[in-house]
């Protein structure tokens, strides 16, 4: 396959693989740069955010680990966010594995880590604040009922702004039936949020 | 009339949330398209748009090379613990090694022994035999025997002195 042009991310992968001081600056980069979407992907899958932030974690060692047999054969985000569906179906499989089991709980080994640190609530109405806490909860209960691959679809053209064929990629599947996961995906959400789509307005239960 | 061929891009951004106004009403335009679907669609992606992006905490990036830099350290430690360990677990192979070489060193060292001694069996059991004890009794012979000079000796001994 021809190796597509050298982009910002290529460039930073090549830094990373070469290691050192200059590799960790590369790679704090990229983290800055995707760390929103890949976030976004895991969360939208993972209930617990401190779950989905310690994969998202996850994500970025197995990215610097990975570094040295990366070929940039395809687009940067399907290599990163194949990695992050790898991680995020181990982790949902092991929690039907062990449910009782939590990441929030620190490990014994890193428990001297810093903690996580979160930017404060933004400042809303009360009431408007929990009807649109209960709407988002609404479309991610939503979301995250769905079907692995049709979620996956999904959240990869929306978060990860994948074309279907980068999609087909990192579910391993034709575009084809990119499509129709997507397809039959958004006619599961139409049909679980159908009292707002009809009326256009949200009327908290 | 024929759908317009843009139709599957244009529902692969719609899918994306980036489909632009101008794209938005072009499909509504176009008879393949069902305009109820088109609007629940519409929809569907405003809804999905109200979703906040995930908190994500400030500090990841440090807190990636920080686990990046504690699981090299851990995996140094257990290069330089394995290590220790194999010569542990290989010590009773070397050990042993060590009985089998001093075993066969041992042996080999035996088995020359054994071969010197069975060769001076076979010179001495190959000398002439010696006289009887009895004859050793006899000191005036014996005497008799060691002053008579052998017939050898006299003849070398005339030649010598001989001018």
């Amino acid at each position: 396959m021809p190796e597509p042009p050298p982009t910002p991310d290529t460039e930073l992968m090549r830094r990373i693989r070469g290691g050192g001081s200059e590799g960790e600056e590369a790679l704090r980069e990229l983290i800055t740069r995707w760390q929103q979407p890949v976030m976004n992907f895991i969360h939208r899958s993972l209930p617990d955010p401190a779950e989905a932030e310690d994969l998202t974690q996850g994500v970025f060692i197995q990215l610097w680990k990975a570094s040295a047999r990366y070929q940039p054969t395809a687009r940067f985000s399907t290599f990163l966010f194949t990695l992050a569906r790898n991680l995020t179906l181990n982790e949902i499989r092991r929690r039907a594995r062990h449910p009782a089991d939590s990441l929030d709980t620190p490990h014994p080994e890193f428990e001297d880590h810093p903690l996580r640190q979160i930017p404060g609530p933004q400042t809303e109405e009360p009431t408007e604040q929990a009807t649109r806490s209960e709407l988002e909860a609404l479309i991610e209960a939503a979301l995250r009922d769905l079907p692995e691959k049709q979620r996956t679809a999904i959240l990869l053209c929306r978060e990860g702004e994948l074309s279907y064929e980068e999609i087909a990629r990192v579910l391993d599947t034709s575009v084809q039936a990119t499509k129709s996961l997507i397809h039959r995906g958004r006619e599961v959400l139409k049909a679980r949020l159908k009292p707002y789509l009809r009326s256009g307005t949200w009327t908290p239960s | 009339m024929h759908p317009d061929p843009q139709i599957p891009d244009w529902m692969e951004r719609l899918h994306s949330g980036k489909a632009s106004q101008e794209e938005l009403s072009r499909l509504g335009r176009n008879p393949a398209v069902d305009p109820v679907q088109l609007e629940e669609e519409c929809r569907l992606n405003r809804l999905l748009d109200t979703l906040p992006p995930a908190p994500v905490a400030s500090n990841l990036a440090s807190r990636v090379l920080e686990a990046i830099h504690l699981e090299d350290q851990q995996a140094q430690r257990a290069a330089r613990r394995n290590g220790w360990t194999s010569w542990m677990a290989w010590r009773p192979a070397w050990a042993s090694l060590a009985i089998a070489c001093i075993a066969l060193v041992g042996l080999r060292l035996q088995s020359t022994q054994r071969s010197a001694l069975a060769h001076n069996v076979l010179i001495v059991s190959e000398a002439t035999a010696l006289p009887g004890v009895d004859a050793l009794a006899d000191f005036e012979a014996i005497q008799w025997l060691e002053s008579r000079p052998e017939p050898g000796d006299l003849e070398l001994m005339a030649a010598l002195t001989t001018p």
